[in-house]
């Protein structure tokens, strides 16, 4: 039981990207530590060992689709 | 397989780009990641005739939507000032097709093109560009080349890879969102503008008309606490004439207003356009600008095979070129967007009373001095720097 709220715990602290996404590439644009890359066409992938949770992204996202 | 150079990105920059190589006899590669070139536009699609016709391509009327004559610029407190007339025509275009046009029209140069094909990485070998990693439906595949032009976009990943810093500052970035709109009441030929931190703070709004009553409808917002989306569903909301209209189409995009990147060139690598942050920092728009460099880049890296020397040194042509070019304009439209910002919704009322009461473009310092004796030194400032 406690190994699951870990990692709800965990879960809860990673960066979420929403479906409302539209592949802008406005949020990598704008990472200042280069923790985000638009692949391919429809996919931004998240190093979290890179984000610093500065929230560039979240407040640069035209669609509102990311929460840090 | 091997070219002499890999072109990543067929927007307008690289389908420029491919197209001036290909032209000169270079073996081209033009790589886009989308499976359709043009699509999904991330544009407002606003450009001048001047620049287009300068660059020499064939304009069809495919992909023109409409052409304008100017703009109505309304101040927050709704003052309207007239910016059109004949000096001031444009076209909005239909970007799908003007983006695919401009790589059929490097293809028939000679390039070759490949969608769907995303450039993941580069093969770097004595500090020098060798090659570019590419993926095409499953298959990754290496393509051998002499340099690279970088044409990818706000998110550019081979400036990055390089060393090149393509990053933007958020208070720098806009944050745009716009809807295609059928069913509106606008003018055919008119654009319309409008400013005020309440309509799109730090940034502003527009109507640019592609038909009778069809328009793409957007802002841009910098340093706000909604997205851009909830901003333009209230201004359209707020505004009668496009209240009642019908959604057919969403954009979203960042559009940077730093101006261009430090440095845009590497040991084989040139960024152009949007990569390079090409954009008026003003106005928001880059289409020129990005194939203008397009041009140079194509130009300069044939002088550059004929030397076989694509070292930095010799790729530096490239900026000293593109900044004669594009660069006064670009660093004037900074000059006047750092005074904009200083501004408050008031002020820049009272600059929409004062320009509203003078013929745009036949204006002196004199007129404005003479008129603006009651305004704060800060509007003067700014009205100076104007002229």
């Amino acid at each position: 039981m406690e190994k699951f709220l870990w990692c709800i715990l965990l879960l809860a602290k990673l960066m979420k990207i929403s479906k409302a996404c539209c592949y802008c590439g406005t949020c990598v644009a704008v990472c200042p530590s280069n923790a985000l890359e638009l692949c391919d066409c429809e996919s931004v992938v998240v190093n979290e060992k890179l984000c610093i949770k500065c929230k560039a992204c979240e407040k640069a996202c035209p669609v509102g689709a990311i929460r840090v | 397989m091997r070219c002499d150079f890999v072109v990543v990105g067929a927007g307008p920059g690289g389908s420029m780009a491919a197209k001036t190589l290909a032209e000169k006899g270079a073996k081209v590669l033009l790589v886009e990641k989308r499976p359709e070139i043009g699509v999904p536009v991330r544009c407002a699609e606003a450009t001048g005739i001047e620049g287009l016709k300068a660059l020499g391509i064939k304009i069809k009327e495919k992909f023109i939507a409409s052409r304008t004559r100017g703009a109505y610029v309304y101040s927050p407190d709704g003052t309207l000032v007239d910016i059109s007339g004949k000096e001031y025509s444009g076209y909005i275009l239909e970007r799908r097709l003007f983006d695919k046009y401009l790589a059929i029209y490097a293809a028939e140069a000679g390039a070759e093109v490949r969608t769907r094909t995303y450039a993941y990485d580069l093969l770097i070998k004595d500090n020098a560009v060798k090659g570019v990693f590419l993926k095409q439906f499953n298959k990754r595949f290496l393509v051998e080349c002499k340099a690279v032009v970088g044409a990818d976009g706000i998110e550019s990943k081979i400036g990055r890879r390089v060393g090149l810093n393509t990053r933007t500052k958020l208070s720098q970035m806009t944050s745009n969102a716009q809807f295609e709109m059928v069913g509106i009441d606008v003018h055919e030929d008119i654009m319309e503008l409008y400013f005020g931190r309440e309509v799109a703070p730090g940034g502003y709004a527009w109507v640019f008309p592609k038909g009778k009553d069809i328009a793409n409808v957007g802002l841009g917002i910098r340093n706000a606490n909604k997205s851009a989306l909830e901003y333009l569903k209230n201004f359209i909301n707020s505004k009668k004439h496009l209240r009642n209209g019908k959604i057919s189409g969403i954009v979203v995009g960042g559009v940077p207003v730093q101006g261009p990147v430090e440095k845009t060139y590497s040991n084989g690598v040139v960024l152009v356009g949007d990569a390079a942050r090409h954009v008026d920092p003003l106005t928001g728009g880059g289409i020129y600008n990005a194939m203008k460099c397009g041009v140079i880049a194509g130009e300069v890296l044939i002088e550059a095979l004929e030397k076989d020397n694509f070292s930095e040194e010799s790729l530096a042509e490239y900026e000293k070129r593109w900044k004669q070019a594009i660069g006064s304009a670009l660093m004037r439209s900074l000059r006047v967007k750092e005074g904009l910002e200083k501004l408050n919704d008031e002020q820049l009322n009272q600059i929409a009373k004062v320009l509203s009461s003078l013929k745009f473009g036949s204006v002196d310092l004199k007129d404005i001095t003479k008129i603006s004796e009651e305004l704060p030194p800060e509007v003067i400032e700014f009205l100076q720097g104007l002229l």
